[in-house]
């Protein structure tokens, strides 16, 4: 293979130069590069660029302190007009409703309304030409198809350089950089490499630490060192399993994301590494929401997502008390979110932060722990894997709990109307925990869990 | 003088189940034999807005044989009867509100209700009542505007139409929304440095 840019090329990156087809073809073509087993591109065309300038603009003057309940002005106004386009909003916002004195009046949306009720939220007019979909299962269970876009995808890019500035750190990347390499360390992923023209065109990998993904397993040390990406991203074990190979790369800081980084494992990694790691909380259906300053708390990331936390009528609640995450606005032309309650606990804490970044913080952070699941052979199972086993089927919720024995039990709630067949998910469900694990999955027409919260992964294992 | 109240809907009701034959009949066509729809509105304009009606305001009532006309003018004829309940033709009635109650009204409601309900169903006969009643611009005894339409609003077949074609629109568009989410998840997404 030769760094051309082919047609297939250029429909994924049609922002691609040579110099980053040439780096992209170093990602890959690489000796003890990994067995890549997809092609993704960012999809960026010219205009997003423009775009996403403007989301740097807006990220360098409207992060700012916050004051009082009601999001602020920009992100008023984005709302106020999305709410007449948005049947859902539409239905259930008061009309006349002043959403800056009323804003606590605003109906909260949750993770069950994208499960059953997608429709009423994708906006009337939304062109559907760039759409592209996430599937996720969050951590409340539900199985939803999340509409994208590439602009949503590559925003994170500017996002990393608010977070990476408050560690001290200004990056520039070029097209003959690798801007970033996200590691995993699980049974499957999707891998593949590509370059970001939000990031100057720099390369991009996501790849799979699992050494039969690679040539040798001396291999994966090899080619991240050839690599030397300038940031990594990753969730705590596959930053576990990078620590194992005692790598010798020089990034200038980890991003940490997925589920919650235990501070000896943030400690050990900024040791080995010489490097800060940034704790990163995003969901798939929010984008990036918050990420860790050099003193370790979560400050609010976007100036155009509105964070306020509420108790269970949905109420905000003072600063400083604890309660669930709840966030508006965003930049998803696809689900503009109104007071999304993301199932996810802290307390709001607006005060300023000694670190001088002036956006609010969200302390003790809950709903990121790791579950321990195993297979039958006593091998780790990441809760990724069961959500991709599920994924085919048309599952509104499901809620999975690995008894002490090992048994895995599964309740399953379907979609109005798409049947499931519970012998066929049964199967899938063997292909991750092995044919050994005592299963038993039931299809259910409700999921229960205490104070209504459902927990989607549930381990008794010790 | 002030008119007497109208009386109850039950007298109403009786009144629609002793409908004589030429109300029930079958609309004549041509040199056939039948109810001749347009002479029968004829004769109730004559009396009830108290002028003969105009040719033009009788062509909606001419017969030409298919079966959604039929139905219609059944239903036209059925809402002749009530018109004729001696509590309603012994008032000045609103011309427009007739006019458009044996156009409209009946039209829309043979759109989605078949006459033989009138004979079967308790629901519609309330509904024809309601219908004439509020196109007269009058209410029942001890019912206000509010519980008048409250009141339609639970035997309106058209209503309940439009909401059942408003919610089969919805699920369209739910699976149609669903399945689309489902074919691009299966496709290639786009790029982003992190996952979730």
């Amino acid at each position: 293979m030769s760094a051309r840019i082919t047609a297939e090329l250029k429909r994924r990156n049609p922002l691609i130069t040579a110099a980053a087809a040439k780096t992209l073809h170093r990602i890959k073509e690489h000796p003890d590069a990994p067995r890549f087993n997809g092609e993704l591109g960012d999809r960026l065309v010219k205009a997003d660029l423009a775009a996403l300038d403007r989301l740097r603009e807006g990220l360098a003057t409207g992060r700012r302190a916050r004051r009082g309940f009601a999001p602020p002005p920009e992100v008023l106004a984005a709302l106020a007009a999305a709410i007449p386009r948005v049947g859902r909003f539409r239905n259930t916002v008061p009309r006349g409703l002043d959403l800056a004195k009323d804003w606590a009046d605003v109906p909260t949306t949750s993770r069950e309304d994208l499960a059953f009720s997608m429709h009423e939220l994708i906006p009337d007019d939304a062109d559907f030409a760039r759409l592209i979909v996430h599937p996720t299962s969050g951590t409340t269970g539900h199985a939803v198809f999340v509409p994208h876009h590439p602009v949503a995808g590559s925003a994170y890019l500017p996002l990393f350089e608010v977070a990476l500035a408050s560690h001290g750190i200004r990056l520039s990347p070029r097209a003959a950089d690798v801007g970033t390499v996200q590691v995993h360390a699980q049974s499957f992923t999707l891998t593949y490499a590509t370059v970001h023209a939000a990031w100057g065109n720099s390369g991009y990998a996501k790849v799979n630490l699992k050494a039969a993904e690679w040539p040798k397993p001396e291999s994966r040390g090899r080619w991240l060192e050839a690599m030397a990406p300038l940031t990594m991203t990753g969730n705590p074990s596959a930053y576990a399993a990078l620590l194992e190979l005692g790598t010798r790369i020089r990034p200038r800081a980890f991003f940490s994301t997925a589920f919650a980084l235990a501070p000896a494992l943030a400690k050990r990694l900024a040791a080995a590494f010489n490097a800060p790691v940034i704790d990163w909380y995003s969901s798939i259906e929010t984008g990036p929401v918050a990420f860790t300053c050099p003193r370790g708390d979560f400050h609010v990331l976007p100036h155009d997502l509105h964070v306020e936390v509420v108790d269970a009528r949905g109420l905000p609640v003072p600063s400083g008390n604890p309660g669930e995450i709840c966030v508006s606005g965003g930049r998803n032309p696809f689900l503009p979110l109104l007071r999304y309650r993301t199932g996810d606990r802290a307390r709001l804490e607006t005060k300023p932060c000694a670190c001088g970044d002036p956006m609010p913080r969200l302390l003790g952070l809950e709903g990121r722990a790791p579950v321990l699941l195993r297979a039958a052979d006593g091998s780790p199972v990441a809760s990724v894997d069961v959500s991709r086993a599920l994924r085919d089927f048309s599952i509104a919720q499901h809620a999975l709990v690995q008894r002490a024995g090992g048994a895995v039990e599964l309740d399953v709630r379907p979609l109005p109307d798409w049947p499931l067949d519970a012998a066929r998910i049964e199967k899938a469900l063997r292909g991750v925990f092995g044919a050994k694990t005592k299963l038993r999955v039931r299809v259910v027409k409700r999921i229960d869990g205490p104070g209504g919260k459902v927990a989607a992964f549930r381990s008794e294992l010790k | 003088m002030p008119s007497p109240p109208l009386p109850p809907l039950a007298e109403f009701l009786r009144w629609i189940s002793e409908m004589p034959p030429v109300f029930r009949g079958e609309p004549g066509v041509g040199s056939r034999g039948g109810v001749r729809v347009r002479a029968v509105v004829a004769d109730l304009m004559e009396t009830a807005l108290r002028e003969p009606a105009k040719p033009a305001d009788l062509a909606p009532f001419n017969f030409t044989g298919s079966t959604a006309e039929r139905n219609r003018l059944r239903w036209v004829l059925a809402a002749c009867h009530v018109l004729w309940h001696p509590s309603l033709r012994e008032r000045s009635l609103p011309p427009d509100g007739v006019r458009r109650l044996l156009v409209q009204d009946m039209a829309a409601l043979a759109a989605v209700a078949p006459f033989d309900g009138l004979a079967s169903e308790e629901e519609r006969r309330e509904e024809l009542v309601r219908r004439t009643i509020g196109a007269a611009g009058l209410r029942l005894p001890g019912e206000s505007e509010t519980d008048a339409a409250d009141r339609l609003t639970q035997v309106d077949s058209i209503e309940r139409r439009r909401l059942l074609a408003a919610a089969a629109e919805k699920q369209k568009r739910a699976k149609a929304i669903q399945e689309e989410l489902r074919r691009k998840a299966a496709e290639e997404a786009a790029s982003k440095a992190s996952s979730e």
